[in-house]
């Protein structure tokens, strides 16, 4: 690999995004105003150009070297430990920023037209692009990080970007609360993982992800001593709890569905495509400690499929569409790691990789959807929306068969093969899959039928117009992806993507990979070691067949037989209010935690105004007091100077002469 | 071969490889015979005149990096600390700190071209004064000669008394200067005492023979202590004049305060920095003789001294700032603190190993570097807002970061790197005092740790008063519109401080590491010394006196 090559391509990758932040930051409201867009597109642009070479030399590379660990600079020393800028590139990092930056140069191109009214640019306009442009920056810095200590940096500074779009709207109450709920929910999960990475450090005395990943996998540490499987299994489990903050994951899911309160485009990349995948590239990356670990494996994959079906079931009684595409997110988040759980790491990639294409259009669409209803999301006050936003109709459509696993469209195939490996691992992990799918394709269809279908509603005093061509163009791009994308890992077109990320997971996860594509290293390294053509196909048949049914089923149920629902509701009344109430989870929070943190915070309150602050105001005292006294010393009168100082020259000598005693 | 000995001083004319090191000295001084012709060829116009100096300060700059590069690579440089007379020594840490006092006296010219130039009407003199110091600087800090030091000392101080008081008008700038001068004169008198004294003791103006004898008499092989304590006493009064510790600080709130803002941020910044410079030159040669003679133990009284004056002056200064309105004076008293804190760094040198001491100097470099961005930027912006409002009070900072946001930020910046917050710049300078005195692991070293951090705590009070004015207070007061220079220079510093030297954190270290370093290492053909016949017989007994007390010294210095 031309270690060169990379080297240069990391630094711009990074640079490129944050110089197009700070440009706008800077010249945004000075100079630049509604043009602002257009410096943060120009970077974001060479980020992708650039990861798009990355992406060709680390798969023209020969297979020895998948992965190269490149030092950039040391940054700085305490006491014995070193810590260093450097990158690890290899092909889960490449795939990760073509992800990254290819969906936010789209989302960042829509926005031009979303973040405007009336061809006005918004109040906060340059803002949001420069928090766009940094975020990129970030997510890349994450990913490209060589290092725990970067990872974690990364995974700070997404938080940190999340929080400010999420707040965009700062003004707005709500928008506020949300941004507020979702930083503290992360810090929860966050803390976690900080002192996983604390206890990296202090069991091999390294934070290098290659060197980390060698002694677990060697077993030993540096010092020869082996190591305890506790210690591995609860480090596993505390990046677990950062990966469960990140990701919405239960428990920890609570703040996803909030952060809708940010600009849709925020919503696509950051809250979709992008940062809440973070949990699963680490899990990926850290693939050696947790596969060390049974237990954390399993912890990993229960999870996952409990976040699955859990969050399926509440999207099927919500009526904001993207509330109903915020639950489906941490639904396909949870099936992400159901993935990871069975050792199916590619898998789980392959399905990050689509759903960040089908989950952008659709949360795009959302968006063009508010756009054109005057802010207004909620399926309540609209409906049949097809005529009317013809265009968004369409691609909306595209978004949720693929989200639907309707057949032969990329969420299809990503789906397919984590449920396949979860019968693999367990009949209760597939069946939980299967499920999850069946709910997913009818929530789908209902939010289709919602929006679109059925008699013509738009809320009062709005004209409805199709969104303009920089919204409709990325729109575009994304859905040829979302219907497209999943060919890539399809056994019979050669499975590429398997085969190029399968040597990062060779040595932890198991996956089997061929090598088809490095030139000059044809030699298999293991057969693709597949269970019988029945087996696979059958299962596909079976969970195509489901979706189509639950589609055919929810389209029957909202649009030619709109009676039906409210039927089933008033059936079974406690199910449809645990549903649509979220399962009381934000209720037994707030009883549980928030209602008790308040109160000690109240106390604290107390506790600090007249307690601590009196202790401040005395230790400030004896400081204060002696200023006094120093003043008057200070007098301005030069023999009062001389004497002090002629004072302080025999008491000097007093102190080296008895010293020296 | 950098160390110039002008000892016989016209048969032995520096040849052209020489007059190359000196050229930033010769150009500066060119520039102010310049300057003092110009009004009688040109007119006296300021504009001239200033062009003038900044031509010459530009030349200056540009000589001084070509100076800094010969330097710089190894075998050549670097200061001989046992050997050569040390009349005047270009090494990496004097051609290092003429760079940067050469980039500060061009911000400061441009501060006084923002704040004062329009008013000015005695320019030529200003530029005379101000070229007169700035040489004085640069000399004290390539001397290890008792002569030069004093010369040096002197030649940096009487013009800096001058320019306090340069406004005639002003009763205030009068009195500061005047109290300013008569300071500087007793503690020059004390000085000049102790260098006589130290003449007299050791034979030799060279500070490695003196080094020497006091080592040997602290061991009791030599001189008489107490006298010896004296004499190092009152000579260390010159320098503790010039970096204002505690009981020589007094001039400083006062002529800070009297003087012009572009007058005291000179003062504070660079002169201070010469004064720790030739500090750290001294200590450190202090140290290469001491402990090649294996005689650190006997000279601990010596860091204790060191270490009770820097906790008194830190604690003094961080007090005394407490209750002040003016920034102005608030920062002139920061800076007394500050000087505290890199007298601590002095201390390390008792260390035992070389590494240890190296690792004090390292830290106290670092330190001035940092300390000479931070204290720009914070009285560059009390400057603008000084011009802006017409005073100086905190109350002309309240609301700031709606005022002038270009201004409080990096204010804001450059008063939480001088409290030594993290990520911070001026964390990074005190974090590596701390590990340096830490590493010395005796009673020393935590008791100074103790006050650093103590210190660290109630500096917060006043520097963050001066933050929470700017922030969170708003008295509806008038939007400040600075001029453009000033802002890009205050920004400037703040972004050094940070991200940059938190990015860049190990590079930086390593730089001052590598300057440490190579102060330590004796040169051996850093020779050039010829020294008067009179002198080599003193300091051939003190070598006697070095081999008796150490037995066995294979790393003494070999004599012509």
């Amino acid at each position: 690999m031309s270690v060169e090559t990379l080297k240069l391509c990391g630094i711009l990758i990074l640079l490129a995004p944050l110089i197009g932040a700070i440009l706008a930051g800077a010249l945004g409201r000075p100079v630049l105003r509604g043009n602002t867009h257009w410096i943060v597109i120009a970077g974001v642009a060479v980020a992708f150009a650039l990861s798009v070479v990355v992406f060709g030399v680390v798969r023209g590379a020969a297979d020895g070297a998948h992965a190269v660990q490149i030092p950039l600079y040391d940054w700085f020393t305490s006491g014995s430990g070193w810590f260093k800028v450097e990158f690890l590139i290899d092909p889960l990092t490449s795939i990760m920023l073509l992800t990254v930056t290819g969906v936010s140069l789209l989302v960042i191109i829509y926005s031009r037209d979303y973040m405007r009214e009336h061809d006005k640019p918004v109040r906060g306009y340059e803002r949001f692009f420069a928090f766009l442009g940094l975020f990129v920056f970030s997510m890349c810095a994450l990913v490209l990080g060589g290092n725990f200590l970067l990872l974690y940096l990364g995974w700070e500074a997404v938080g940190l970007c999340s929080y400010l779009l999420i707040g965009f709207y700062y003004d707005r109450p709500s928008a506020a609360a949300a941004a507020k709920k979702a930083f503290l929910v992360n810090r929860v999960g966050d803390f976690g993982f900080g002192l996983g990475i604390l206890l990296i450090y202090l069991t091999f005395g390294t934070l290098e992800y290659q060197a980390v990943f060698d002694m677990v996998q060697g077993g030993v540490l540096a010092s020869g001593e082996p190591i305890a499987t506790g210690r591995i299994t609860t480090i596993a489990l505390l990046l677990l709890c950062g990966a469960c903050g990140k990701s919405a994951q239960l428990p920890l899911h609570v703040w996803l569905p909030d952060a809708m309160e940010g600009p849709s485009p925020v919503s696509a990349l950051i809250h979709a495509a992008t940062m809440v995948t973070a949990g699963v590239y680490m899990v990926a990356r850290c693939g050696a400690i947790f596969t060390a670990s049974p237990i954390a494996m399993t912890v990993v994959a229960v999870i996952g499929a409990c976040t699955a079906l859990f969050a399926a079931t509440i999207a099927l009684t919500q009526t904001d569409l993207k509330r109903i595409l915020a639950y489906s997110t941490i639904s396909q988040l949870g099936y992400m790691f159901l993935g990871l759980g069975v050792y199916a790491a590619d898998s789980a990639v392959f399905h990050l990789f689509t759903h960040a294409f089908f989950k952008a259009l659709l949360f795009l669409c959302a968006g063009s959807v508010m756009h054109a209803m005057g802010g207004i999301i909620d399926a309540r006050y609209f409906g049949g929306l097809r005529k009317l936003l013809p265009w968004t109709f369409r691609f909306f459509v595209i978004g949720s068969l693929a989200l639907a696993g309707f057949p032969f469209l990329s969420g299809f195939f990503s789906k397919d093969e984590i449920i396949h490996h979860a019968f693999e691992a367990h009949w209760l992990f597939g069946l939980v899959g299967l499920a999850t799918a069946v709910l997913t394709a009818f929530y789908t269809a209902r939010m289709v039928c919602l929006a679109f279908f059925g008699p013509e509603r738009v809320p009062e005093g709005v004209h409805a117009h199709e969104s303009g061509k920089w919204m409709l163009a990325p729109l575009g791009v994304l859905s040829i992806g979302a219907i497209f994308a999943g060919y890539l890992g399809v056994e019979m077109f050669g499975q590429g993507f398997h085969n190029f990320l399968g040597p990062v997971f060779h040595d932890t996860f198991g996956v089997h990979y061929s090598v088809v594509s490095a030139p000059g290293a044809a030699h298999a390294v293991a057969a693709a070691a597949h269970t019988g053509f029945l087996a696979n196909y059958g299962l596909m048949i079976l969970s195509g067949g489901l979706a189509i049914v639950a589609i055919a089923a929810a389209y029957f149920m909202y649009v030619l037989q709109p009676w039906i629902p409210g039927t089933i509701a008033s059936a079974v009344p406690r199910l449809h209010r645990l549903f649509s109430n979220k399962y009381y989870i934000d209720e037994a929070y707030d009883a549980a935690v928030v209602r008790p943190l308040r109160m000690t915070g109240r106390v604290s309150v107390g506790l600090d105004n007249y307690f601590l602050d009196g202790l401040v105001w005395l230790a400030t005292a004896i400081p204060r007091g002696l200023a006094f006294v120093l003043r008057g010393l200070q007098g301005g009168l030069i023999q009062g100077y001389a004497v002090s100082m002629i004072i302080g020259i025999i008491i000097l000598a007093l102190v080296v002469f008895f010293a020296e005693r | 071969m950098n160390v110039i000995a002008a000892t016989d001083y016209w048969a032995n004319i520096p040849i052209g490889e020489h007059l190359w090191l000196v050229s930033p000295m010769i150009v500066l001084v060119c520039t102010m015979l310049a300057v003092v012709t110009c009004p009688i060829l040109l007119g006296r116009r300021t504009r001239t005149i200033t062009a003038v100096v900044a031509i010459g300060v530009t030349a200056a700059f540009v000589m001084a990096i070509r100076v800094a590069m010969q330097v710089a690579d190894g075998g050549t440089s670097g200061l001989s600390t046992v050997s050569g007379s040390g009349m005047l020594i270009i090494d990496n840490l004097s051609a290092g700190y003429q760079l940067l006092m050469l980039a500060f006296l061009g911000c400061v010219i441009g501060l006084w071209w923002i704040g004062s130039a329009a008013t000015e009407r005695d320019a030529p003199e200003f530029f005379v004064l101000l070229l007169g110091s700035a040489l004085g600087m640069v000399l004290m800090v390539s001397t290890s000669n008792l002569l030069m030091i004093v010369m040096a000392i002197e030649m940096a101080s009487l013009p800096s008394y001058a320019l306090v008081s340069f406004n005639k008008r002003d009763r205030a700038g009068a009195e500061g200067g005047l109290k300013y001068m008569i300071f500087g004169a007793i503690c020059a008198a004390i000085m000049l005492y102790g260098a006589s004294l130290l003449y007299g003791l050791a034979g030799s103006l060279n500070f490695a023979d003196i080094a020497k004898m006091v080592a040997l008499s602290f061991a009791g092989g030599g001189r008489d202590v107490v006298l010896v304590s004296v004499a190092l006493l009152c000579f260390f009064a010159g320098v503790a004049f010039k970096i204002s510790a505690v009981p020589f600080h007094f001039w400083c709130p006062d002529a800070f305060q009297a003087a012009k803002i572009e007058v005291t941020t000179w003062l504070s910044v660079v002169s201070k920095a010469a004064g720790l410079i030739l500090l750290v030159r001294l200590v450190a040669i202090f140290c290469g003789t001491v402990g090649a003679a294996g005689l650190m133990h006997t000279v601990e009284p010596i860091a204790w001294g060191i270490a009770i004056v820097a906790a008194i002056t830190c604690t003094l200064g961080n007090i005394a700032a407490y209750r002040q309105r003016s920034v102005k004076r608030l920062l002139a008293y920061s800076s007394i603190a500050h000087a505290g804190y890199m007298l601590m760094a002095t201390a390390v040198f008792i260390h035992p190993d070389v590494a240890g001491s190296e690792a004090g100097i390292s830290a106290l470099l670092a330190y001035v570097f940092i300390y000479l961005f931070m204290n720009l930027g914070a009285f560059g912006v009390t400057a603008m807002v000084y011009w802006a409002t017409g005073t100086d009070d905190i109350d002309a900072f309240t609301g700031l970061i709606r005022r002038a946001p270009a201004l409080a930020i990096p204010m804001i910046i450059c008063l939480m790197s001088l409290v030594g917050l993290p990520p911070f710049g001026g964390f990074l300078g005190k974090w590596w005092i701390w590990i340096a005195l830490g590493r010395l692991d005796s009673t020393l070293g935590w008791f100074l740790i103790m006050v650093m951090g103590l210190n660290t705590v109630v500096s917060l009070y006043y520097y963050l008063r001066i933050v929470v004015r700017m922030t969170l207070r708003d008295d509806g007061q008038a939007v400040l519109r600075p001029s453009f220079g000033g802002m890009a220079m205050v920004n400037v510093c703040a972004i050094v401080l940070f991200p940059v030297m938190f990015i860049f954190a190990n590079g930086f270290k390593s730089t001052a590491d590598h300057f440490a370093r190579r102060m330590f290492v004796p040169t051996a053909d850093a020779t050039v010394s010829a020294e008067p016949s009179v002198e080599g017989d003193h300091s051939a007994m003190a070598d006697a006196w070095v081999d008796d007390a150490a037995g066995h010294n294979d790393r003494d210095v070999k004599r012509p």
